[in-house]
């Protein structure tokens, strides 16, 4: 049987990947001083786990630095060695360039090699450190020990490559490879490939015919992969050279040593001692003959292969490697047998205490053989696969049907809703059926492409230490509102400018640690980073209690740059000067950051996302840089409201109640214009007909209705004429067809083909606190409403 | 009626193979992701094997076969032990806790399968 291993080629690196992300936020949390044990397990785990698929599907690279990375954790976890900051940053090195490998097998992309060496040279002096007292090997002793080994694995031991028992005992195996008729070139190739693996020598063993020794603690297999890029894998012969299995003559001792490295047992097709020597087996078994036909099998070993032990200990029945003739062959007789295969089983004299009730216990759900049939699928599929990879192209495409669909969905249930619902009743049930459906289609299919921030803030606790150390500086990284979820080409895109701003926020915001003492701020800064829904918008900030932006030095740097500034510009237009290209005020140019580059790409990238960025900043507090972007491909849960023939959307979740005001509930307060008295509080009434100077009959908040609207902390109250009712829409951005406008967040196409316009509420309380738009004739200019409507309409 | 084997392995990748070259080999194969829910599995529907591996979150492999063995069913049901760990001290370990053998990591496919039959036949 062959399997193509292939096949599992991405799950290994889907989940390798995974291991890594996690192993790295472990890394990132641990305390070096007191580390939890579980969190170092965890790890452990982790490398094992890399280590054992790499090893399996054949990765051998991976193996290699996976295997000295796993052997230091084990004995930082077992306490044989304390944990310092060396080895956590020796640890997410080896990520990072575990990392490589994964990519260069996946992705084709480019493996440093020397980097890959000199981390694995890292960890290897590390774990040599303080736990290999005698590494050095013993010349003498070992001469002497590997000589006659040598000799047995192959007809001449002309060399000087030997191995200690030192060197056993850490996994070293010394191997003897006998190679098939090679060319000159290919034998010197083939030592400069296995030398990647460890000491190697290359002796004649007769004409034309060569061995290698090798002295690695990589695994038989290999050698072979290796070998395989220059000769027929199949015509080497490895062998363990020293090992007792083809000599007969080596001391117990030795033939103890010799199975030590048992990583590399089960590739090899010859000289396992290792079974045959098993302490364990020798000890507690008394036949010879089960042993040995196990040591020929290689690589696994079956426990109790004598009839004694058997006996005794009841579960080693297969020692002939058949099933036992009751427990498991009862098990397969159907429920209408169960009776009989009892009495049956009884009857074969297996009738041991355990064989009884082995039986008794699964009696009772066999009779529903029926169901047991159709279950057991399920259950075997359920822990498969639980991801499947799908072109981006795909998806988009079926999200855009789908939008089509919940249009048309609507059109009709508009349509529906016309007729009469006696006559149609079957029809409208239906109908009311499909919206449902249609609802939970469009769910399901709008969170295939969202992803939630943490995809992005995942990366950043690494850069952030990783900077703060290079930098000199104490940072405390926070993240908040990591399940925001936003649209994944927006994910991906706003990578870059937000490692750009996290990076300078280190770099330039955050002081160092006693400049921050002086200034009495403790020694360690904090970088927040948020995410979070405002008002149809995601709202990523970056937020550092740094120095703040310097106004004065702003202003300096921009007019010694030649940009047009003046003393009377507000700090929101002074700041926005660091988004000019080639602007800098930082007077290190750090290898950081503070080149000039940047901000303005920065603006760039979220502005062509259709998004907007903002610096708030106080000298001496900190400095706030928050991107707002639009909610592109999004849905909203939105009550459509009336205003004259228009009809508008707000977003549900900002709607805190609906009501229509009573006469005495309305107040005229100085300088605040109309407020409506809601429950103890007095809420600005904003007049959506006066705000966007739009003609209706329904003037007087008494006649409509009043939405309370809570954002940002802010209530108010959105005076329009009628609810049209709850829905979900689909929205459009206005921004890529034609511009912000200030109260609008985006537009969406309602059922009957008309256009909507989404009101974004955060800016109509704001704009309502900054004007009274009660009154009416207001002095906001229409044009910008008319001229998106005909777009829209265009 | 195929053989079931149930299969142990926090590694989705090896797990995967486990199973796609048990299912080859004409075994109907369950699946657990830990040492927990390999019991969980092995308690709904007695098996005809158990392959385990030793390093796992939440349960580790000689604990699932400690727990196993305490089982009525599961007292002459074959339990493998597949690990990367194969020193003696790991092998008297699992003895001691009831395993009937144990099959080193990495191991290609078809020696897996040739292990399988010899213990439970084809």
């Amino acid at each position: 049987m062959t399997v193509d291993m292939s096949q599992f080629y991405e799950v290994f690196f889907d989940e390798a990947e995974e291991l890594l992300a996690e192993a790295e936020h472990l890394l990132l949390g641990i305390d070096v001083e007191s580390p939890d044990v579980e969190q170092l397990n965890a790890i452990f785990r982790a490398a094992h786990s890399i280590k054992g698929g790499a090893a399996t599907f054949g990765f051998m690279d991976m193996t290699e630095i996976t295997h000295v990375l796993e052997n230091l954790l084990d004995k930082i976890r077992k306490n044989e060695m304390a944990l310092t900051t060396e080895h956590v940053d020796a640890f997410l090195a080896a990520k990072d360039v575990i990392k490589m490998q994964v990519d260069g097998h996946r992705h084709g992309s480019d493996v440093n090699a020397e980097q890959v060496s000199d981390v694995a040279m890292m960890l290897k002096s590390l774990s040599e450190g303080k736990a290999a007292v005698a590494a050095e090997p013993v010349v003498v002793a070992a001469s002497a020990e590997a000589a006659p080994a040598a000799t047995a694995a192959a007809e001449v031991a002309k060399t000087a490559l030997t191995i200690t028992a030192e060197e056993k005992a850490k996994g070293m195996t010394l191997y003897d490879v006998g190679l098939p008729t090679v060319t000159e070139k290919d034998l010197a190739n083939l030592k400069d490939e296995l030398a990647l693996l460890g000491d190697v020598e290359v002796y004649q063993r007769s004409e034309n015919v060569h061995a290698v020794l090798i002295k690695t603690d990589s695994s038989a297999d290999d050698i072979v992969s290796i070998c395989s890029f220059i000769v027929d894998a199949d015509a080497l012969v490895i062998q363990v050279a020293g090992d007792a299995a083809s000599e007969p003559a080596a001391t117990p001792a030795e033939a103890a040593t010799a199975a030590a490295p048992v990583e590399a047992a089960p590739a090899a097709e010859a000289g396992y001692g290792f079974f045959d020597n098993d302490p364990i087996i020798k000890t507690e078994t008394k036949a010879d003959d089960g042993r040995v036909q196990v040591a020929e099998e290689m690589g696994y070993g079956l426990f109790a292969s004598n009839g004694e032990e058997q006996q005794e200990e009841g579960y080693g029945f297969f020692a002939p490697f058949k099933p036992h003739p009751d427990a498991p062959k009862a098990q397969m007789i159907g429920d209408d047998n169960a009776a009989a295969a009892m009495a049956k089983a009884k009857a074969e004299a297996a009738a041991t205490a355990v064989a009884t009730p082995a039986e008794a216990a699964p009696k009772e759900e066999r009779r529903q053989q029926g169901r047991r049939e159709t279950d057991k699928p399920a259950a075997a599929q359920s822990a498969e696969s639980t991801s499947i990879r799908v072109g981006i192209e795909k998806v988009d495409q079926l999200i855009n049907l789908v939008g089509e669909l919940v249009i048309t969905q609507a059109m009709i249930e508009q349509r529906v809703n016309a007729l009469d619902p006696v006559d149609n009743e079957a029809l409208i049930n239906s109908v009311s059926q499909l919206t449902r459906n249609t609802r939970d289609l469009q769910e399901s299919v709008m969170s295939i492409r969202m992803m939630p921030m943490d995809f992005v803030f995942s990366r950043f606790p690494r850069m952030v230490r990783d900077l703060a150390g290079k930098l000199g500086k104490k940072v405390e990284f926070v993240t908040s509102g990591a399940t925001t979820e936003l649209d994944k080409s927006l994910i991906e895109r706003i990578v870059d400018p937000l490692t750009h701003l996290v990076r300078n926020s280190v770099d330039h915001g955050i002081e160092k640690p006693e400049v921050r003492r002086e200034m009495g701020k403790p020694e360690s800064g904090t970088l927040t980073l948020s995410a979070a829904h405002k008002g149809g918008s995601i709202v990523i900030e970056v937020t550092d209690d740094g120095g703040g932006l310097n106004r004065d030095r702003i202003l300096a740097k921009a007019a010694s740059n030649g940009l047009p500034v003046n003393e009377s510009m507000t700090d929101n237009e002074v700041f926005s000067l660091i988004f000019a290209p080639g602007f800098s005020t930082a007077e290190v140019v750090t290898d950081v950051s503070g080149r000039g580059v940047g901000m303005d790409v920065v603006k760039r990238n979220i502005t062509s996302m259709g998004g907007h960025i903002e610096i708030r900043s106080a000298l001496g507090y900190g400095t706030t840089i928050s991107i707002s972007l639009p909610l592109t491909l999004a849905i909203l849960d939105g009550m459509s409201v009336s205003l004259g023939k228009s009809v508008y959307v707000v977003p549900l979740n900002l709607i805190v109640e609906t009501l229509q005001p009573r006469a005495e509930d309305l107040k005229t307060v100085t300088g605040e214009g109309l407020m409506v008295h809601v429950r103890g509080e007095y809420l600005p009434i904003i007049a959506l007909h006066a705000l966007f100077n739009h003609p209706t009959q329904i003037t007087t908040p008494t006649d409509g209705v009043l939405l309370i609207l809570e954002a940002d902390g802010k209530k108010s109250a959105l005076f329009v004429d009628r609810l049209v009712g709850q829905q979900q829409v689909v929205i459009k951005s206005l921004e890529t067809n034609f511009k912000r406008i200030p109260g609008v967040s985006g537009a969406t196409i309602m059922g009957d083909g008309s256009v909507a316009l989404i009101l974004d509420v955060p800016a109509i309380i704001q704009m309502g606190q900054t004007t009274n738009y009660v009154t009416g004739g207001m002095a906001f200019s229409n044009q910008n409403y008319l001229t998106s409507q005909n777009t829209i309409n265009a | 009626m195929a053989k079931t084997i149930l299969t142990v392995d926090d590694s989705g990748s090896l797990r995967q193979m486990v199973a796609f070259s048990l299912k080859a080999a004409g075994y109907d194969v369950v699946q657990a992701v830990d040492g927990q829910d390999g019991l969980n599995k092995a308690k709904e529907k007695t098996v005809d094997l158990v392959l385990t591996d030793q390093n796992m979150p939440v349960m580790d492999g000689l604990t699932l076969i400690t727990n196993l063995r305490t089982l009525a069913s599961y007292q002459r049901v074959p339990i493998l032990m597949l690990t990367t760990e194969s020193s003696d001290e790991m092998k008297a370990k699992g003895k001691a806790a009831g395993a009937n053998g144990w099959l080193v990591k990495p191991f290609d496919p078809k020696r897996l399968i040739e292990v399988v039959q010899k213990v439970i036949g084809a």
